[in-house]
């Protein structure tokens, strides 16, 4: 579970919002009213709650803690930001072509756009008047 | 199944905002104070150039059978489940607007601005695009009433009538087999699930 609870989530996140099973079994909010701490009523607001126990060991930002199920813990009430940063990510790089997975992948495409692509200018002749200058393909 | 609204546009009063108070409160919209904020109702004021006649409408998703904005949708994101509900898998919209584009009736909203205080029941998320869900969370619970319907008959209009357009038991199928409704932008041939009666 511990391994594999990401993809098991996922399958559970698309039997909700596609097939609409909301049951016990499928309920994100349902792990959370059991997983939540007793001391903060959340999954992911101190050091030792549940998610943030492990997740702060990976260093990354995890795109589920900040779903508002994660950070208003049992019951109805407030929440955080749903981070679309990731998703955004991975939609970006599968457009641009690239792997999905790492984001420096995605800064090199960012990179390589900006490497200007105007004729230099050589020294002593009148600046050369050819195709106007476009950019690196990725508009 | 089939999931749908009449709107009995007699008796939905001019100037009362019941169903679009209750829909911002029910999915966490908070009150739009930019022209850009989420809306999923909007009221519409409409009149006859020549009668007078004035008529205030609510508008929302109007759930067609035919959704043009799951066929522009680029990643799937836009999509009608089984009972006919149009919804957005957040988790696949990238935030292009396409759908928005494809609407005819301009239901959909673009999240422009970082999100708090949302309800556990409807998350959302900036860069999303999102519209009415027809309180789909309220519907898988088992309950049969969206918030807008209830808030409309709580202010004493019952304008609005929720039900299963399939079920020929249904008070929603009673009503449409029984009174003159149509459909907006029927010309479009794309078999909304909102009906509206006395327009």
């Amino acid at each position: 579970m511990r391994r594999d609870h990401m993809r098991f989530l996922e399958h559970q996140r698309d039997a909700t919002v596609h097939g609409g099973i909301r049951g016990a079994r499928h309920s994100l909010k349902g792990c959370i009213d059991c997983h939540a701490s007793a001391r903060t009523g959340s999954v992911a607001q101190a050091p030792t709650d549940f998610c943030v126990s492990c997740h702060s060991l990976r260093g990354g930002e995890d795109r589920l803690l900040r779903l508002p199920q994660h950070a208003s813990g049992p019951g109805p009430g407030g929440g955080g930001e749903v981070s679309r940063r990731a998703v955004l990510g991975a939609a970006a790089a599968a457009l641009a072509g690239v792997a999905l997975a790492p984001g420096i992948r995605l800064i090199e495409v960012a990179r390589a756009a900006t490497v200007p692509t105007v004729p230099a200018v050589q020294p002593g002749r009148p600046p050369a008047r050819g195709p106007t200058p476009r950019c690196a393909g990725v508009c | 199944v089939r999931w749908g609204l009449l709107i009995d546009t007699t008796r939905c009063a001019e100037g009362c905002t019941a169903c679009v108070d209750a829909c911002n409160a029910e999915n966490g919209l908070g009150t739009p104070s930019r022209p850009t904020d989420a809306r999923w109702i909007r009221k519409v004021e409409i009149r006859e150039l020549r009668t007078g006649r004035q008529a205030s409408v609510p508008v929302m998703c109007q759930h067609c059978a035919e959704p043009p904005c799951v066929d522009v949708c680029p990643t799937g994101a836009s999509f009608k489940r089984a009972d006919g509900i149009v919804l957005v898998d957040r988790h696949s919209c990238i935030g292009c607007r396409y759908c928005m584009m494809a609407c005819p009736y301009k239901a959909r909203s673009f999240v422009h601005e970082p999100l708090h205080d949302q309800k556990p029941d409807v998350p959302r998320g900036k860069g999303c695009v999102e519209s009415c869900t027809l309180c789909v969370h309220r519907i898988d619970r088992g309950e049969k009433l969206t918030a807008c319907a209830e808030a409309c008959s709580a202010a004493g209009h019952g304008a609005i009538l929720f039900g299963d357009l399939n079920d020929p038991g249904s008070e929603i199928s009673r009503r449409v087999r029984e009174v003159r409704s149509r459909q907006l932008r029927a010309d479009l041939n794309l078999d909304p699930g909102v009906r509206y009666e006395g327009l």
